[in-house]
Order: structure tokens, then sequence, then C-alpha cells
């Protein structure tokens, strides 16, 4: 019974150990192993292969490269040499640029009655830029650009001038006192530092406000008289005043 | 008694028939490492590939960059032609 006992211990030893020796050789069989070898192979030569046109391709690429970088510098030397100029002149005339850009630029910044008072200087720019056109070196692509840029500011100050709400904006207005307190007639009001700093002006008042002043010698408290721009006094202005002082004459006598 | 022997010189010879089958069937121990420095040989390649087709790519849109920079570079030189033309 012992005996049989063993035995049958023994053989199920040996079919454990047999079982266990037969599942590890499952994780690979040889077979299993050559078509892994086989696969891994032929990935390794497909990329050997696609790693070699890659560097054909890389190498071809940046030949290529090196070859448009070349023509790009060519053709850019080509250009600059088009107009001439060395880089000493083109440099200067690039500072000439800046300086006028500099000067258009404080034009545009300026309030409407300062650039009015110096509506003059638009013309000046105008003169430099017309004589920054001549230079061959203005049909080069940034300069041209530039001068293009410029032209625009400086007509936009013109129309900007010209404009009836920009003369309009210039217009000064008074407000009528009393004689009384304010001692307010056409003679001192243009007198004032603030209106004309001069008296014989006085017309250019009146005439400017011939819509409500009839007779120069009488205005009104509370009146809103237009102050036009300060100037000589225009031909108009001056016949007017000269009839005045007729009429005046006449009247005395 | 006699029988339970034979049993057991049965279920040994079945046993020692699978082993032996088994481990002829196998790879050994040289052929598993040929085949891990197979893989990773590939791993290596592929990397490799990978940065070779980024250079390739980024050298593809330098050469594209590069063309437009010298169209641009023609067209300003014409221009500037025109416009010497024009200024006589």
């Amino acid at each position: 019974m012992n005996f049989r006992k063993l035995i049958l211990s023994g053989l199920m030893l040996i079919m454990v150990a047999a079982a266990s020796s037969v599942s590890a050789q499952t994780k690979m069989t040889k077979e299993e192993w050559q078509k892994q070898i086989t696969d891994y192979t032929g990935q390794r030569d497909n990329l050997k292969r696609t790693l070699a046109q890659l560097n054909k391709d890389i190498d071809s690429l940046k030949s290529l490269l090196a070859s448009l970088d070349q023509k790009v510098t060519t053709v850019n030397n080509e250009t600059k040499s088009l107009t001439g100029a060395n880089d000493e002149l083109r440099k200067a005339y690039a500072a000439q640029l800046a300086a006028l850009e500099n000067w258009v630029n404080e034009l545009a910044r300026l309030s409407n009655q300062d650039l009015f008072a110096r509506k003059a200087e638009i013309d000046s720019v105008q003169a430099k830029l017309s004589d920054l056109k001549k230079s061959k070196l203005a049909a080069m692509q940034e300069n041209h650009e530039r001068l293009q840029s410029l032209q625009q500011k400086i007509d936009g100050l013109r129309a900007a001038l010209a404009k009836p709400e920009f003369v309009a904006s210039l217009e000064k207005t008074y407000v009528v006192g009393t004689w009384k307190k304010n001692r307010d007639c056409l003679w001192n009001i243009s007198k004032k530092k603030d209106i004309y700093n001069n008296p014989f002006m006085w017309p250019k008042i009146w005439q400017g406000n011939r819509d409500q002043i009839k007779d120069p010698d009488i205005i009104h408290k509370g009146q809103k008289l237009k102050i036009p721009t300060a100037g000589p006094l225009t031909d108009s202005e001056k016949k007017a005043e000269h009839k005045y002082w007729n009429k005046k004459r006449v009247g005395t006598k | 008694m006699k029988r339970a022997f034979r049993l057991f010189l049965g279920a040994a010879f079945l046993a020692a028939t699978f082993t032996i089958v088994g481990c002829s069937s196998g790879p050994s121990e040289e052929e598993l490492a040929q085949l891990e420095a197979l893989k990773a040989e590939v791993a290596s390649l592929q990397k490799e590939v990978n940065a070779k087709q980024a250079e390739k790519a980024g050298l593809q849109k330098q050469v594209a960059d590069k063309q437009a920079e010298l169209a641009a570079a023609m067209k300003e030189q014409d221009a500037t032609r025109d416009r010497l033309k024009s200024q006589q």
C-alpha cells in the first residue's frame, strides 16, 4: 500500500516537472524565433535603404539651398548696382529720408492751429521730397516705399488744411461785453492781444460778421463774433473800411 | 504492484519525451541574444530614420522659403529697372 502511494506521488511529481518543462519551452519555439529573425532582418534592411535615400535627399536639398542662397545674393547685388550708388551714398540717402520722415511726422502731430501757422513748411517738405525723388536711389524698393508713404502723408496734411471743418476749427469767436464794463467796440476788440493785437484790423471783424453787423459802430452785448484768421486786410476789407470813413466824413459835414 | 510499476515507467517515459522534445525545439541563448541585438538595431535605425525625416522636412521648408525670397528679389529687380526707366 505504502509502496503504491510512493509510486503515485513520484508519478505526479514527474508529470508536474514534465508539464512545467513543456510550458517553459512554449514561450518561443525555434520556428517563432526564425520568423522574428526574418521579420526584423527585413525591417532592418528596409530602414537601411530608407536611411540611405534620406541621406541622399538631404545632401541634395542642402546643395539646392546653397545654390538658391547664392542666387539671392547675386540678384540683390545686381539690383543694388542698378542705381550705381555705393553703400555710403545709400546710407546718406536713407538718413535724408529719415530726417524728412521726422519732419512730416512732427507736422502731422500738430494741432490744427499750429499746423495752419506752419503751413508754409508743407511746401518746404514737398520740395525736399521732390528732390529726393529725382535721385536714382529713389528707384530702390525700400526707398520707393518710404517716398510713397511720405507723399501720402504730405497729401494728407494738405487735404486736412483744405477741409471746411479744419477751417472752421481755426475760427476764433468773441462774445461782446458791455461798453461800460468791457469797452467793447470793433476797434477795441481788434486791439486785444488774443485777437489781432492791432486795432486797425477791425474791418476784418466787421466783414467777417456782415450777417450780424450792419453798422460797425453798433454791436450788442452777447453777440458772438467770428474772428477771421489774422493777416493783412484783404482788398474787400480795405474797400469796406474806405467806404465807412467816407460815409463818416460826409455825415460830419 | 507490478501494474503500478508499469504505470510509473510509462509516465516517466512520457515526461522524458516531453522534456526532450521541448528542449530541442526552442532557440538557444545565443540565438535569443542575436534576436535581441537585431531588435535593438531596428529600434536604433528607426530613431535615426525619424530624425533624418525631420531634418529633410526642415530643409524642404528652408528651400521653399529661399525660392520665395529669390522670386521676390527678382521681382524687386524688375520693378527697380522699370522705375529707373521711368525716371529717365
